[in-house]
Order: C-alpha cells, then structure tokens, then sequence
C-alpha cells in the first residue's frame, strides 16, 4: 500500500516537474514571442487606437490647436474691423465727417482723389487754410501723392500728404480757431444775435442787408450767392443779419438769423465783409480784390 | 513547500497584473486623442517678423512642413544614430533601452530617459516636460498608439519637422535654411551629422554660441553613424574631416523682436500674435541693431572691468530712431539677452537725472521769455516745498558758479539753475512740456515735483531718443514707430503705419536748444564724446541719477537719436576703482554713445542742423552773454535775428535760503 502510494507521488511530482517544465517553455516562448514581435505593445497599441474616438483632444498641440482657433476669431474680428471702418471711410464725403472719423480712428488713411472731394467741397477761399490750391496742382502733375494721412481731432488737426515711399510731401497743421472755421461754416446755430456782443456793431435788418446786397459789385454779389447759399436757398426766412467785429485769421463771422434764438453761420473774408459795409462800393471792390490777391499769394 | 513557493509567486504575479491593469485603465483615462493626421498637429502657419530690409528676423509659433521624400536620408540616417538606433525594429519603446535606463536610474544614477523617437514625438506633440512617472507612462501608452496608427515613415517625417533645433528654428527645413542656407533635402553627411546633434540640447549644442560643443556632438553621431554601418569607412573620414561652413548668423535682434509682439499684441491679441500666420514688417535695421548690440555688450563690459566689483552684472541698454521719420532702428534691452528678460530699453523705472533739463529750458524759453543768452545765477537755494518741508539742490561739482549764460548753465548741467526754472515754470507745466515731447510715462500729479528739475521721474531710453529727435526735426515731433505693416495670413494689410510728424513746437525756439545742447558735446558734460573722435554736427544732453546709479547720454545728429543707459538692476552705485569716482552719463552712457555713432555714421551719414529762418549765430562770451568779435574765444549761441547786440537780459531769480542737498548731473 505503501508502496503503491510513493509510486503515485512520485508519479506525480514527475508530473508537476513536467508541467513546470511545459509552464517554463511557455513562459520562455511568450518572452521570445514578445521580444521579436512586441505583442503586448502591439495589443496595447490596437486597444488604445480601438478607443482613441472616445478620447479629449487634450495636451499642447491640441491646445495649441485651440490657441489657432482663437487667433483665427481674434483676427477675424480685426478684419472685420478694418472693412467697418474702410466702408465707413469710403462714406465720408465732407470735412466734419472726417474730423468726427478721425477722432475714434487713430490714422486714418485716404486716397488723394477722397481727399479731393472733401477740400473742393469746402468754401474756396478757406482751402487754403489746408493746402494752398496751386500746390495740389503741383502734386497732381507730379502724381507724387499717394496717400492723405489724417489725425487729430477739433481742437488740433493733423493732414499729411504722403508719397508711395511713406515720406511726408506736404503737411497741414489746423488749430482750434482754423478748425472752427472750417467746421462751423454753413451750420445752423443757436445764436441770439441781439445778444451777443459782437455783432452789436453791424447789426442789420433784413430789409437793410438786402439794400446793401443790392448796392454790391455784381461779380462780387456773385460771389456772395456762391459762398452764402443760404441767400438763394432761404432768402425769405432771414430776419436780420450780424457782422461780427472780430476778425478770426483774416476771416470775418456773419450770421444771418432765421429766427430769434437760430442763425446760420458763415466765416467771409475780410474784403467781402469790408465791401459790403463800405460806401463806395465799387472803390472797395477793386481795393480789396488787390488786398485778396495779396493774401493768397501769401499763403 | 514547493507548492507554497508557487502559490506566493502566482499569487504576487496576479497582484502585480492586476496593479498593472488598474494603473492601465487609470492611466488611459486622461489619454489625448491622436489625429489621423499628424500633419494637423505639427503644421501651423508662423507669424514671422521682417527687419526693415525685408529679411526674415523671427518665426513665431509655426512649424514648416516638408515630405520625407524632401529630407536627406543623410539627415534622416544621422538623426536615427544619434537618437534612436532601433527605430525601425521597435513599437514605439526600446525594451531594452528602457531596463537599462531603469536600472540606471534605480542605482541612483542620473535619470536615464531610454525614448525612442516616436516616445521624442508625443512628448513634444502632447506633454510637458515635467519628468514625472506618470507623464513617461502616458507617453509610452500614446507611443504604442502611435505605432499601430502610423507608419514608421510617417512617423520619423512627422519628427523631423516638429523637433526643435533652437532660437526660431522648428523642424529640419527651417534648421537647414538657418544653419546651412539650403533645402532639407540637400544637407551633406557632416551637415546632416551637425543637426542630428543639435536635437539633444539646441541650447548647448548650438553652433554660433557652442561650436565646440556642436562639433564633438557631430562627432559622435558621425560615428554612431559608422557604427550602425550608415557610412563605411571611407565616408566617415570624409566626413570627419570635413570643415563646415555655417552660412546663417546668430540671432541679433531679439529686444527688437520682443518689443515688437508685445506691441502687437496689444493690437491683435497674444493667440493671433502666436498662432495667427501674421506677417509684421518691422522698422529694425537689422545692420544698427547688431552695432548696437555688439556695442553695448563690448562697452559695457569694458566699463564694468574699470568699477567696484559688486557681485552682479553691469547692465546697459540702448534705442536708436531715424530722425526724420521716427522709425525705431535699433533696441537693445541687455548686455546680453535673456529670453523673456528684463527690456532696459523699453521700461520706464530708471531716473533719468540731467536727461530732463532741456525740456526744462525749453519751457523756460517758451514761457520765460528767455535766450539762451539770459543771465542766470548759480548760487546755493532752498525752496518751500508744498509739504511745507524744505529742498536745496545741489550742483553736481558742488560748487556755484554764480552768473553764467543760460546756455552755460546746460552745458555745466547747473542744477541749481534747473530747479530755480522748474520753480518760476512750476512743475505742472514741465511735465506738460515733458509729455509735448512724448515722454507720455510722465504722469501728473505725482511726477509733478520739483525734484522733476533734476531727473527724479523714470523714463524709458526708447522715450528719450524719441522726444531728442524733435530737436532735431525742428520742434516735429515723430511717435516712435516699430511696426510698418502687418499682414494677416492671405497676405491682407491689416495695419500700416505712416511717418507722421506732428509740429507740436516753435521751429526757432527748438533750434535754440539744440544750439545749446551741441554746447554740451562741444565743451560742455559731454565733451569726452570729441575727445573719442565722433565729429560729425551732434547735440544731446547726458543724464546722472542721484548717487551715480544710472548714466544717461542722450544725443542725435540730423539722421540718428540715440540714447544709453547704464547702471545696475538693483540701483547699486557705479564707481571706478582707481582713482575712485562716481560714474556721470559722461563717463558712462556718452562712450557708449560715441562708440555707436561712429560705426553708425556709415549708415546714417549727419549733416549741418537745418537752421530756421529768423534765427542768427552770434559768438558771445558765456560769462556774459555779450557778442564778441573773435570766434576763438566764447560759444556760439543761436538768436532771434531781431535780438539787440546788447541784450543779455538778468533773469529775476526766486527767493534763496542757503542750504545744500540733492544733485544729480
């Protein structure tokens, strides 16, 4: 029996030696097997690439790839700005809207022929006070313009004209006073002219001023109805009109009431004014022709 | 027992299994997505930045993308012996490697990283660079992904151009163009040998800032080259004996370039600066700004060799900008640059001392009705401050030279007279005077002191070339410009900037000061600047804080202003050891100047100062300030032509009280 049971055993453990020796193989294959074919990596790769869908676009290129996305919006918002304001620009079509553009836009940039129409549209004889009119057509010869840079705002106004190289060709500096001129002229303000002192001087009724608008030289009562269209436009609504004692760069404040608290405003030259209030009108004109002729070669 | 050891060792294996399989799945859950496309993620368009001359200074956050079929199997051959020997028989991780970094490591030796180059690719495509066991598993997790997805070609292409060969260089196509001027796919062996050698340290490994060490890196990759039997025998002695030819240059420009996208990124935002494919044409000559960088790292250093050791490094910056236009030519931040450092050039925490005093006289000019030929008296003061304390400043020579011109008085930067002129001026206005010229970081009301009369504002240099040149623009004043245009990514202007000069003072009466500010290079503070040979028409105005912790010089001609600055970060005091003086903006900041200028000339030639109409030069006696026949003797001082040969009016000064205390000079 007892014999019998250690011939078991050692059957067995004969057995188990084998197993452990079949296990060995197996376990040796398996190592051989995973070091000439990476089968873990493989199996790991597939798994992963089984769930990659179901992953977070995380980590530094994926936020870098974010970052892309926001520098796209962001610059698209810059486009979008730059083609606001170029529309916006491309709208403006005289001197105070520009000065208004310019006040909320830091340089702002046009082309000369936009430039031009502004400047034509101001009354003739304050052009100067921007460009002496000869000197354009200087640089419209020599096409040397290329760009008007513009910046400032009311009280001081910057004008560069530039050529296709950035250098300055000419420069126009306008301060408070040049600026009102050009601004206020034509505009319709709240104005008491029998209150304000300076048109106590030169105070006159409708019927005076027309008197004295009749008695002018016809080319330069032309030249009134040119500059003042508020005389063709609402000639039957003026009621009085004021002539300011002061003289503000050579240039003369008239206010022609259209009711008692409202007048339109014009900045003349001193010769017209000096003209109209002389009494010798046709003496004056041709003095004061002369003296303007002077000023703008001046200028 | 046999039977127990089994059970242990079964029992620690399925422990060890399941430890691994719940660390898998932890792991895994925090795994980035991979693209099917890897291009998508190592491609992205670069913002690049131009120097005024059109070339490219700077690439900024882009990657530039080239088919493996354009790279020199040369470079592809060096970088697998330099980085990954078994590239192609592996999944992603070298087993081998790996035990042995292991074991390495659990010896206590330096943390071996064992990474092959797909594990080199997703650490830089998707993590930090932070050494932590869970990032290396991660990696070697997305690595196996990798692997299965892609194949080894597309891998190594997707490497090559994403590895970063350091300064602006990120992948092979940029590093060849930088390094060598040429296309990937046309890099010789040894050239191939030098790049693949820079991927493991493009700091250290750097050609132009470690050529030594570059070199005895292509060495060995060379030979790791031979050894895996990349090269036989006969090419790697060619190779080795190669001499290679870097066509590229270091980087210079980099202050610039900094200041640059800070500036438009205050326009665009720091993502569409970074990754927007913006093009920034800037205003840098590229030749000044390595004058000028040259020249600041040379001086500075040779100034430093002459003072007090102090333990820490001298620091000088420098901004130079075009006269006639304003456009910044040249910024140095640094003796040295350090990115993401400190902008010396650009900051305003510097006092700026003397530098202030010809807005000072100009005010006083402007407002005083005085000339430059004005009797002024130098004698001790003492003025009631607001706070009812009391305040004497004081000469920098300590001594009083009584009545002197006005245009004396700068020369010899005469405190007392600056502070007497800020008082009758009062300081409001100064700082008004100061922010006409753009020194805009001049704020009110606490700048608004008389100390202000001396320099005890900070100011930056770039501020100080800037308001310099309206002198010499004639009284136009031009803001200082960095950027000409920018494009967005199809090449559309987004911005453009145009030379605008604003006529913000009298053309005569900044004439006036310039006359008097060519006094101070011709024989006043800054006449060492004509003992160092710079003759060419100058004016400027050198600056010292309060106990010699920062030297100024500020000066132009007619095609340059530049200004210096000198000191320590930390305020410490600069003086020389033998004999022991205080460093002065003579001393310090005007051979610096002087050495900039005279290499600068070449590019920027100086003329005459224009003079305006309605001015006239006399020749006076700067005691007294009347005319005097022989040019010999006196200075030259520029007037009103309408000015009386007897004139030299007694300026009334403000009432004194004997006491001495702060200077600056």
């Amino acid at each position: 029996m007892s014999l019998a049971m250690s011939e078991i055993l050692a059957a067995y453990q004969k057995l188990v030696r084998r197993q452990y020796l079949i296990a060995g193989v197996i376990v040796g294959l398996l190592l051989l097997g995973e070091m000439a074919f990476d089968v873990v990596e493989r199996g790991i790769g597939e798994y992963l690439v089984w769930q990659n869908s179901g992953r977070e676009k995380i980590g530094r290129s994926w936020e870098q790839e974010q970052q892309r996305g926001t520098a796209g919006i962001q610059l698209e918002s810059v486009t979008r700005e730059r083609r606001r304001q170029v529309l916006e620009l491309e709208s403006i079509s005289n001197f105070e809207e520009l000065v208004q553009y310019a006040e909320t836009n830091q340089q702002t940039i046009l082309p000369p022929s936009q430039f031009l129409q502004i400047y034509h549209q101001l009354p003739y004889f304050l052009q100067p006070l921007i460009f002496n009119p000869d000197s354009l057509v200087t640089d419209a010869r020599t096409q040397r313009a290329a760009n008007v840079v513009v910046d400032g705002n009311r009280s001081r106004f910057n004008l560069v004209m530039v050529d296709s190289g950035n250098k300055t060709v000419r420069r126009a500096s306008l301060n408070n006073e040049q600026m009102n001129l050009l601004i206020n002229y034509g505009k319709e303000k709240n104005l008491n002219l029998r209150s304000e002192n300076r048109f106590a001087d030169y105070f006159f009724t409708a019927s005076e001023f027309w008197n004295l608008f009749e008695s002018l030289h016809p080319l330069r009562r032309r030249q009134f109805i040119q500059e003042v269209p508020l005389l063709t436009e609402s000639a039957g609504q003026i009621s009085a009109i004021g002539i300011s004692n002061q003289n503000t760069n050579e240039f003369v404040e008239v206010a022609a009431a259209v009711s008692d608290n409202s007048a339109y405003i014009y900045y003349l030259p001193e010769d017209y004014v000096m003209d109209l209030l002389s009494p010798d009108k046709e003496k004056a004109y041709q003095f004061y022709r002369q003296r303007r002729q002077q000023i703008f070669e001046k200028r | 027992m046999r039977q127990h050891l089994v059970f242990i060792f079964l029992a620690i294996l399925t422990g060890v299994l399941l430890i691994a399989g719940i660390g898998f799945f932890v792991l895994i859950i925090d795994l980035p997505h991979i693209p099917d496309d890897l291009r998508n993620l190592v491609y992205s368009q670069p913002t690049e930045i131009y120097a005024a001359d059109g070339s490219l200074v700077h690439r900024l956050g882009g990657k530039s993308y080239v088919p493996l079929s354009q790279i020199s199997p040369n470079f592809q051959r060096a970088l697998l012996a330099a980085e990954d020997g078994e590239f192609h028989s592996h999944h992603g991780v070298d087993k081998v490697a790996m035990m042995r970094a292991a074991v390495f490591t659990l010896m206590g030796r330096r943390l071996q990283s064992g990474s092959t180059l797909t594990q080199q690719l997703v650490k830089n495509l998707f993590f930090s660079f932070q050494r932590l066991w869970s990032r290396k598993f991660k990696e070697i997790l997305i690595s196996l992904q990798i692997e299965s997805t892609f194949t080894k070609e597309q891998i190594l292409e997707a490497y090559c151009n994403l590895v970063w060969f350091g300064g602006t260089a990120y992948g092979i196509q940029d590093a060849a163009q930088q390094f060598f001027g040429k296309s990937a796919a046309d890099l010789t062996i040894p050239e191939a040998a030098m790049l693949a050698g820079i991927v493991n340290s493009p700091y250290y490994l750097n050609p132009y800032s470690h050529f030594d060490n570059a070199l005895a890196r292509q060495r060995l990759v060379l030979r790791r080259m031979k050894a895996k039997k990349f090269i036989d025998a006969t090419t790697y002695n060619l190779a080795m004996a190669d001499s290679l030819k870097l066509t590229g240059r270091p980087a210079y420009g980099n202050d610039f370039v900094d200041y640059v996208i800070s500036e438009a990124e205050k326009k665009y935002g720091h993502e569409a600066v970074y990754y927007g494919g913006l093009k920034i044409y800037t205003t840098m000559d590229l030749q000044l700004q390595t004058i000028a960088e040259e020249t600041v790292a040379q001086s500075v250093a040779q100034l430093e060799a002459t003072l007090d050791s102090i333990g820490t490094p001298l620091q000088g910056a420098l901004a130079a900008i075009s006269v006639p236009t304003g456009e910044i030519r040249a910024i140095v931040g640094a003796r040295q640059y350090v990115p993401g450092g400190f902008n010396r050039a650009v900051n305003t925490n510097r006092h700026v001392g003397s530098g202030i005093k010809p807005f000072v006289y100009y005010a006083a000019l402007e407002n005083l009705q005085l000339t430059p030929i004005s009797i002024v008296n130098d004698t001790a003061v003492t003025f009631k401050l607001p706070t009812r304390q009391h305040w004497s400043p004081r000469n920098f020579d300590r001594r009083h030279r009584g009545r002197l011109t006005l245009k004396s008085a700068l020369m010899q930067s005469v405190n007392v007279i600056s502070a007497q002129l800020t008082e009758q001026l009062t300081p409001k206005r100064v700082v008004e005077t100061c922010r006409r010229f753009g020194v805009s970081s001049l704020r009110s009301p606490q700048d608004e002191v008389l100390s202000l009369s001396l320099g005890s504002a900070g100011v930056s240099p770039l501020e100080m070339a800037a308001a310099y040149a309206v002198f010499a623009n004639n009284g136009i004043y031009y803001k200082p410009i960095a950027i000409k245009r920018v494009e967005d990514i199809n090449g559309a202007v987004l911005d453009r900037a145009f030379v605008f000069g604003d006529p913000r003072f009298d053309p005569k009466l900044t004439y006036e000061m310039l006359n008097m500010m060519q006094g101070v290079i011709d024989g006043g503070t800054a006449r060492v600047i004509r003992a160092l040979g710079f003759d060419a028409p100058a004016a400027g105005k050198t600056g010292t804080s309060t106990e010699f912790t920062d030297a100024w010089f500020t000066g132009f001609t007619t095609a340059l202003s530049t200004s210096v600055w000198v000191g320590y970060d930390r305020d410490y005091q600069m003086y020389t050891r033998k004999p022991r003086r205080g460093v002065d903006g003579g001393r310090g900041g005007a051979p610096i100047w002087t050495e900039f200028m005279k290499r600068a000339i070449t590019f920027y030639p100086a003329h005459e100062f224009d003079m305006p109409a309605g001015l006239q030069i006399w020749q006076v006696d700067p005691a007294n300030g009347t005319q005097i026949s022989n040019p010999q003797f006196g200075i030259p001082v520029a007037l009103p032509e309408n000015i009386q040969p007897s004139f030299a009016p007694f300026w009334e000064q403000p009432a004194t009280m004997p006491n001495d205390s702060t200077e600056s000079g």
